[in-house]
């Protein structure tokens, strides 16, 4: 039986386009996908907002759906001052979620499920809310980091924790989605494995197969969930954090 | 139809509108459990993020070998139970939150 982490695998699908620091750069099925979910995202915004009906008609209620809820969830948790923000925290949830639902594709790769995507996102989202928080409240931001009512001669201590909890931040927001992906997507593997097996072992055996393949679809249905659940939190956090920066408490 | 009938089929309309999408909006429960799930992986990453902080001072300074990977660590899981403690108190929104201390 192939590899359970076959499917994660990033083979290159041209020839090396030009080198960088040592290294070939050739367009990898991970940046197929990624153009994918772009272009596809793009184009459910572009053609599905196109009509600009007052009642909207299917296509339109989808994008106007995602666009509300996002929104919603942006102003509600990290205040009006956020909606400039909007458009950046609305983009790394389409491209999130778009990624995730190509990964249910059978053959297809999870982008998401490389640390690596998610780390770059979840840096440069840290980047911004740096930028922010010094040039709202320039040195004054670094008060994030003192928290109020300490004792005076504790502060290093506590700030030197609460500096490497801010910073930790990124690792948490990309582990949770590359580990829920990943997890998902084996256990599908598993379960389609489970059932081959059981097939091959014979007629008896194999008359049992079904349950496991039972378990699978239900894990797939379950597998769209996390594929939206997973995006909307990471969004959900990454608007939490961009609230330190906005309004300091 | 006189036009005021009209303006209150109107109001009825949007007020059904509005009771059709309020359960839409999380619910406290639902913000609750995931919470619950977010401090997992928050106490996971701060030990990871602390042993890979650490492996990279022993890495460039080899001198403080062992000790930047061991301190690194330790203070990794003093900010992982940190902040699991602190996504539970304001979870359970308890009188505890009052002397929590504020991040």
């Amino acid at each position: 039986m192939a590899s359970l982490l076959e499917e994660f695998e990033i083979h290159s699908l041209s020839k090396p386009l030009f080198t960088l620091g040592g290294h070939d750069i050739t367009f990898t099925n991970s940046a197929l996908f990624m153009f994918l979910a772009i272009a596809s995202a793009t184009a459910l915004m572009v053609f599905a907002m196109r009509p600009r009906a007052i009642v909207p008609g299917r296509w339109q209620m989808v994008a106007e759906s995602f666009y509300n809820m996002i929104h919603d969830m942006l102003l509600g948790t990290a205040g009006e001052d956020a909606k400039p923000f909007f458009p950046f925290i609305f983009s790394i949830f389409i491209f999130i979620f778009f990624c995730n639902l190509f990964g249910m594709l059978p053959h297809s790769l999870a982008v998401t499920s490389h640390i690596l995507i998610n780390l770059t996102i979840a840096l440069v989202l840290f980047l911004v809310i740096l930028v922010t928080g010094f040039a709202r409240h320039g040195l004054h931001f670094l008060h994030l980091f003192v928290p109020p009512g300490a004792p005076l001669f504790m502060a290093p201590f506590l700030a030197v924790l609460e500096v490497f909890s801010f910073l930790v931040r990124p690792f948490s927001l990309s582990i949770r989605l590359f580990a829920n992906m990943l997890a998902g997507h084996i256990l599908l593997g598993v379960f389609a494995g489970m059932s081959v097996s059981l097939v091959a072992a014979g007629w008896l055996t194999g008359s049992f197969s079904i349950l496991p393949l039972a378990v699978n679809i239900a894990i797939t249905g379950f597998e769209f969930f996390v594929a939206f659940l997973q995006a909307y939190i990471y969004t959900v956090l990454a608007s939490v954090y961009l609230r330190d920066a906005l309004e300091m408490h | 139809m006189s036009p005021a009938s009209e303006q209150d089929k109107l109001n009825e309309q949007a007020a059904r509108i509005n009771e059709a999408q309020a359960p839409r909006t999380l619910g406290p429960a639902k913000q609750e459990s995931m919470g619950m799930g977010r401090a997992g992986y928050d106490l996971l990453a701060a030990i990871l993020g602390g042993t890979l902080a650490g492996w990279l001072i022993d890495h460039f300074m080899p001198a403080v070998s062992p000790w930047g990977l061991i301190g690194m660590m330790l203070i990794g899981f003093v900010v992982g139970i940190m902040n699991v403690w602190r996504a539970m108190s304001a979870d359970a929104g308890s009188p505890a939150d009052k002397d929590k201390p504020q991040g």
